[in-house]
């Protein structure tokens, strides 16, 4: 994954050659890939056995393992389509094949019995809201770049930091940070605009959302220090 | 409370509401890995962030393989490379600044160079003209010579026939015959180019440039000589 400067149609040349079972071909496919496939599995599993299983696997499905009816090897290369660099889907690959082990692990271990029940129900935040202010607040995010709703959800869903959100998106931190920053104010803003829409006036629409948040802050005060204790 | 935090328990709420657990199309690698290297065009990216927005799974995906990306030019090394040029730029206009203000000072007197005019020739092995990289030297410093060169040696070769002057800077190892017209040396004396030569009558020749040239000593230079 250090050979990021080849060309997307260089690229796609030794996938194919690899597809057509050209042994010279996948010998450069491996010196160019194998030791970057290692080191990004490493990174992602941050634990050296599982990172070789996880890289093993991925490389197994890369060459073949299986062979379609002309005898052909089925490779998981022929899904490769150029969209981004090789090195990246590789990564993503990667990602995706950790995050669904995980996923099945997590269905795999026992409940327990004794957990404390969940409280994040959206729904219960939600009815906490005005139903005006609620409708004003949907539009207002779906107005919205859908790049922003991602920031925004990577940043207070998932909390993830600015420097994350910046390697995912290819931006500085310094970047998101003024977007998050832009895009709470734009927020605020298109929803006073809304509820005056509806008839509310601006003075009223910014004490209903100053409530509503008021309420929300208890709601979840209330729900949060019986958990407390109960730890 | 502020502004924005009075935002945030609704932003958060809506946001939690809006992602789709279920969801059933999610994106494929390679269009994930198009989107971190911003390589898709301006509505499939939007889509694609759209999507993102309501799917953990696949920002669970794009976030792990960004954190395995090794550093790539991102914007931050735009940032660093812009401080860079504008440093660049910045020292360019300053050395323009000092050259321009240097144009503008008066002159240094400049030293005349006093000519090393000689009819002599130049001494063997010697430099006298001031190196271009002092400039304070004049023409008149003499520089002492870089290379040295061994004292010669002298001999009368009887061997030969008439007898010869020679003279050897090779500590003896190799000799080389110096012209005497019309003198047939016997014996020979020297100090640095100096050299003396006598011939079996008492005549004596002088040279102060190593053999070049030769003049006959006056007759009482050449009694005091044979008086000592």
């Amino acid at each position: 994954m250090q050979n990021g400067a080849d060309s997307i149609p260089e690229t796609l040349t030794l996938v194919n050659a690899c597809l057509n079972g050209d042994e010279t071909a996948w010998k450069t496919f491996i010196a160019r890939y194998r030791p970057a496939l290692y080191s990004a599995a490493l990174a992602i599993a941050k634990d050296g056995c599982l990172a070789r299983e996880l890289a093993d696997s991925l490389w197994a499905d890369l060459y073949g393992t299986r062979t379609d009816g002309n005898g052909r090897r089925i490779s998981k290369l022929a899904t490769y389509t150029g969209r981004g660099s090789l090195e990246g889907w590789l990564r993503t690959l990667l990602a995706q094949e950790f995050i669904d082990r995980h996923r099945k692990q997590r269905r795999l271990l026992p409940l327990d019995d004794n957990a404390p029940p969940l409280i994040d129900d959206p729904d219960r935040f939600t009815e906490v809201a005005d139903p005006r202010l609620n409708l004003a607040f949907q539009k207002a995010l779906a107005e919205l770049k859908g790049e922003d709703r991602l920031i925004l959800a990577a940043h207070y869903l998932d909390a993830r930091n600015l420097a994350e959100i910046g390697r995912m998106l290819g931006l500085h931190e310094s970047t998101i940070s003024r977007r998050v920053s832009k895009s709470t104010r734009s927020l605020r803003k298109r929803t006073i605009h809304h509820l005056r829409k509806s008839g509310i006036g601006t003075k009223e629409a910014a004490e209903l959302i100053a409530a509503d948040a008021g309420q929300i802050a208890i709601n979840l005060r209330d729900h949060l220090l019986p958990l407390k204790d109960a730890l | 409370m502020n502004e924005r935090q009075q935002i945030l328990p609704l932003l958060r709420s809506h946001l939690r509401h809006s992602q789709q657990p279920e969801i059933t199309g999610h994106c494929d690698a390679g269009t994930l890995a198009a989107f971190a290297e911003c390589t898709l065009d301006r509505t499939e990216r939007d889509r694609v962030a759209d999507h993102l927005s309501q799917c953990q799974n696949c920002r669970d995906t794009l976030a792990l393989a960004a954190e395995a990306a090794p550093s790539s030019p991102t914007e931050m090394q735009f940032h660093v490379k812009g401080i860079y040029a504008i440093a660049a730029l910045a020292s360019l206009c300053i050395a323009a600044v000092i050259f321009q203000h240097a144009k503008t000072l008066p002159a240094a007197p400049q030293q005349q160079q006093q000519p090393v005019a000689s009819n002599n020739p130049p001494p063997v092995l010697s430099f006298n003209g001031p190196p271009a990289f002092s400039p304070r030297l004049t023409g008149a410093q003499v520089i002492e010579p870089i290379l040295t060169v061994p004292t010669p040696l002298w001999r009368i070769n009887s061997s030969r026939s008439p007898a010869t002057l020679e003279i050897s800077y090779t500590s003896g190892r190799t000799w080389a015959p110096i012209r005497t017209p019309d003198f047939q040396p016997k014996s020979v004396a020297a100090e640095g180019a100096n050299v003396w030569v006598a011939d079996a009558k008492g005549t004596v020749l002088e040279s102060t440039d190593l053999g070049l040239h030769w003049r006959r000593l006056p007759h009482t230079v050449q009694h005091r000589l044979s008086a000592r």
